[in-house]
C-alpha cells in the first residue's frame, strides 16, 4: 500500500468500473449474500433483539476497554498465553518477527486475518526470509496473485472461477480446469503438506473472553482448526477491541456473525482456543502467544468514532453497499473496504489520507440496517463528511457551490427560478461542454412540488 | 427429549450432515458397517470406554489420525439449536481427528443433545480445556465465486449416530443449505429421495 497521500478514491473507482472481469465478478457474487442473509436472520426468532443485547455488550467493553483488556490478559496468562502488547504496527510486526527468529521458524501457515492485513505481517516476515502461507482459499488465490483482499469474509470475491482457473495452472501447474471442486481439491492437497510441515502457525481472533482468556476463532474450511492446532507454536495477532466479557456472550455473538457473514446458521467450525496444550489433553499448540494490537484503537475508543470499534468483521455492510458491489474492495485503498471500511480506516488513519472515501457512500442506509451491532454508519459518515468540510480537505470550488445550493435550496421561489433557468441553458453544456466536466440529466423545467401538484389537478 | 433429539437431526442435515439413530451402543455395529467400507483406514482415538469397546473388523485401524480416511469418535455434546457437535481435548484426546480425516464419524448418546451453546458453556465451566472446538457440518468454503464446495482442509463428510430410545427411529442424510435448496455437487452421496425421511415414530 503506498503511504502519504490521500487515497484516489475516484481514480479507482473510475478504473473499477472499466474493468469487465471485476464487474462481471462482483455481479456474480453479491446478489447471492443479501438473500442467504435475509432467510438465515428470518429462521431466527428474537435476531432484533440479539442485535440490540449484542450492541450494548461491546459498547459496554469499549467505554470500559482498559478494564476489559485487563482481564482479559490477566486470564490469558494464568493459562499460559504469552501476551505481548503492541502500541503500533511496527512493534506487533517486530514483536512476531522476533519470536520466528529466536525459534528458527522458516515455514508458518496463516489463516484469515485482517489485522496481520492491517500491519502488514507477511511483507516483514517475507523479507525475513520466512515463507507465510495463507491458507483461508480466497486468501491464497489473493496471496497467489499478489494482491490483498478486496472483502473481509471473502478475499477473492473479486476474481472469477476463470480467473482463478488460469492462477492455479500458472502458478501451480496443474492443469487447467474451470471447475470450482476441482480447484478447492487442487488447493486442499497443495496446503495440506504445508500444514504438516510449518513450524508455527498465525491466526486472527473473531473474538477474546475476558472471563476465562479465551480466543474464539470461527471458520468454514477448517483452515483455522489447523494453523491453530498442528504446528507447535501458535502466534494469535489480535486487536484490543475484540474483548468480550463471557462466554455466554460468545454464544450471543455466535447467532450473529455467521448469519450476518455468509448467512449460515452456524460456521462449519467455532473453536475455542484457552492456552497451549495442558497436561492429559490432546490437543493445542506447545506454545501460544498473542499479540495484542492498539495502533489508534484506544485512542478511537475516546473519539466520536468509538461505535465503529463494536465491528465484528461481518462483511453484512458492504454485501449490500450500492458503492461497494460497483467498485469493488480495492478502490478503498485499504485493508477495510466499504462502509465499516469508510469509518474504520479514517479513524485509524485520519482524513488527510482517507478523505477521499468519505465521499464513496450514497448514505443510502442500507449498512446501518443489516449491520449486527447496530454501528450508526450512516451518521458516522455523515460525521465524517462534516469533519472533512471543516478541516478544509474538500476542493474550495465544491464548498462555495454547496453553500450557495444548500441556501437556494432552502428558499423554494430562488431554488425553482435557478431550476428554470438551468433547464433552459441546458442546451449550451452539450455545445460548450459541462462546467463540472460530468454529464448530468437536465434539470427538469418545473420543480418536484409544481410536478407533483399538477399531477394531483389532472 | 425426543422433540430436541428431532430438532438436533433437522438442524444436522441442513447443515450437510447424515443423522443416523441406534437404540443402543449394541446397535452401533450395524450402522457403522454401512458407513465405513470394507478396507477403509480408520482412526478410533480409544479415550472412552464406547471408543474402546468398538471392534471394527472390517476395516484397517490408524494410528495417527493424519494417515486416516476416516476418523470414529464419541464426541461430548450436540447442540439443537444449530445442529452442532462438540469435541474437546480432554482425556488425551487428539481434536485434530475430526480434522484430517475425509469423513467424520461422531457418536453421541442422546441424553448428551442439550438446546444451546449457552448449555455447553456452563458445563464446562470457567477452566475449559485448551482446545474446544464446535463442529456444524462438513468443512465447506464459498470463496470462488460464492459457490458452495464442501471438504476444503476438513472432512467433506460428516455422519452423526445418536445413541437412546428415542434416536433409534432417526436416519437421513444431510442437506445443504438453509432449505436443502442446495444440492451438493457430489452425485454419489445425497439424492433428493434420501432427504426426505422424516423421523416421524
Ligand atoms: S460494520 Fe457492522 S455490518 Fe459492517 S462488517 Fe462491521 S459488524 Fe458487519
Amino acid at each position: 500500500m503506498k503511504s502519504g497521500g490521500a487515497i484516489p478514491f475516484r481514480e479507482n473507482a473510475k478504473r473499477s468500473l472499466r474493468d469487465p472481469d471485476l464487474r462481471r465478478a462482483m455481479r456474480a457474487a453479491v446478489g447471492t449474500f443479501g438473500s442467504k442473509r435475509e432467510s438465515a436472520v428470518q429462521s431466527l426468532p428474537g435476531f432484533e433483539e440479539y442485535r440490540e443485547r449484542a450492541a450494548e455488550t461491546k459498547s459496554k467493553v469499549i467505554e470500559n476497554l482498559e478494564e476489559f483488556v485487563n482481564l482479559f490478559r490477566e486470564k490469558a496468562r494464568e493459562r499460559g498465553v504469552v501476551v505481548h502488547d503492541a502500541p503500533d504496527a511496527e512493534t506487533a510486526r517486530k514483536i512476531v518477527g522476533d519470536l520466528f527468529r529466536e525459534r528458527g521458524v522458516r515455514l508458518a501457515v496463516k489463516s484469515k486475518s485482517m489485522v496481520t492485513e492491517e500491519i502488514h505481517l507477511n511483507e516483514h516476515l517475507e523479507k525475513m526470509g520466512i515463507e507465510v502461507l495463507e491458507t483461508d482459499l480466497g486468501e491464497y488465490i489473493v496471496q497467489l496473485a499478489k494482491e490483498s483482499p478486496s472483502h473481509i469474509i471473502v478475499p477473492a470475491i473479486h476474481r472469477d472461477r476463470k480467473q482463478v482457473a488460469k492462477l492455479f495452472s500458472e502458478k501451480l501447474g496443474v492443469p487447467y480446469t474451470e471447475d470450482v471442486e476441482e480447484l478447492t481439491k487442487v488447493a486442499r492437497r497443495t496446503l495440506r503438506e504445508k500444514f504438516l510441515a510449518a513450524d508455527a502457525g498465525i491466526s486472527g481472533a473473531n473474538f477474546l473472553i475476558a472471563q476465562t482468556g479465551s480466543v474464539a476463532i470461527f471458520t468454514n474450511e477448517g483452515n483455522g482448526r489447523m494453523v491453530t492446532t498442528v504446528p507447535k507454536l501458535h502466534v494469535v495477532v489480535t486487536s484490543v477491541e475484540k474483548v468480550i466479557p463471557s462466554l455466554e456472550d460468545l454464544a450471543l455473538f455466535s447467532r450473529l456473525l455467521p448469519r450476518s457473514a455468509t448467512g449460515q446458521v452456524m460456521s462449519s467450525y467455532l473453536s475455542l482456543i484457552t492456552g497451549p496444550r495442558r497436561e492429559g489433553e490432546g490437543t493445542g499448540a506447545e506454545e501460544v502467544h498473542l499479540v495484542l494490537l492498539d495502533n489508534g484503537r484506544r485512542d478511537i475508543a475516546r473519539s466520536d468514532y468509538r461505535d465503529i470499534l463494536r465491528c465484528i468483521r461481518c462483511g453484512a455492510c458492504m454485501n449490500v453497499c450500492p458503492v461497494y458491489r460497483v467498485v469493488g474492495g480495492h478502490a478503498y485503498g485499504s485493508t477495510y473496504p466499504g462502509p465499516m471500511g469508510i469509518v474504520l480506516t479514517s479513524a485509524l488513519q485520519g482524513l488527510e489520507k482517507s478523505h477521499p472515501i468519505v465521499d464513496g457512500s450514497t448514505l443510502c442506509g442500507a449498512c446501518a440496517e443489516v449491520c449486527p451491532v447496530k454501528i450508526p454508519l450512516v451518521d458516522l459518515i455523515l460525521a465524517l463528511r462534516r469533519e472533512k468540510v471543516r478541516r478544509g480537505l474538500t476542493p474550495a470550488l465544491e464548498r462555495a457551490g454547496m453553500r450557495a445550493f444548500g441556501k437556494a435550496a432552502s428558499v423554494p421561489q430562488i431554488f425553482s427560478a435557478y431550476q428554470q433557468y438551468a433547464h433552459s441553458i441546458w442546451p449550451l453544456a452539450k455545445i460548450f461542454g459541462s462546467p463540472a466536466g460530468k454529464k448530468f440529466p437536465r434539470p427538469e423545467r418545473k420543480s418536484f412540488v409544481k410536478r407533483v401538484r399538477d399531477a394531483g389537478e389532472d | 427429549m425426543r422433540e430436541r433429539i428431532e430438532r438436533f437431526a433437522g438442524r444436522v442435515r441442513d447443515a450437510g450432515g447424515s443423522v443416523h439413530g441406534v437404540p443402543d451402543e449394541g446397535s452401533l455395529a450395524q450402522v457403522l458397517r454401512e458407513i465405513l467400507p470394507e478396507g477403509a483406514a480408520v482412526f478410533v482415538p480409544k479415550v472412552t470406554d464406547l471408543e474402546r469397546g468398538l471392534s471394527l473388523d472390517w476395516v484397517r485401524s490408524v494410528e495417527d489420525p493424519k494417515d486416516a480416511a476416516v476418523t470414529v469418535e464419541e464426541v461430548e455434546f450436540g447442540i439443537a439449536e444449530t445442529g452442532t457437535v462438540v469435541v474437546t481435548g480432554r482425556d488425551d484426546r487428539p481434536v485434530t481427528g475430526s480434522l484430517l480425516a475425509e469423513r467424520h464419524v461422531a457418536i453421541l448418546p442422546e441424553e448428551r443433545v442439550v438446546e444451546t451453546m449457552e448449555e455447553v458453556f456452563r458445563t464446562l465451566g470457567e477452566d475449559p480445556p485448551a482446545n474446544v472446538t464446535f463442529i456444524t457440518g462438513p468443512s465447506r468454503t464459498a470463496d470462488i465465486e460464492l459457490t458452495l464446495t464442501i471438504g476444503v482442509h476438513g472432512p467433506s463428510a460428516l455422519d452423526v449416530v445418536l445413541v437412546g430410545e428415542n434416536s433409534a427411529a432417526i436416519s437421513g442424510l444431510g442437506n445443504m443449505g438453509e432449505k436443502g435448496e442446495e444440492r451438493v455437487s457430489k452425485g454419489e452421496k445425497y439424492t433428493q429421495e434420501e432427504v426426505s425421511h422424516e423421523d416421524e415414530k
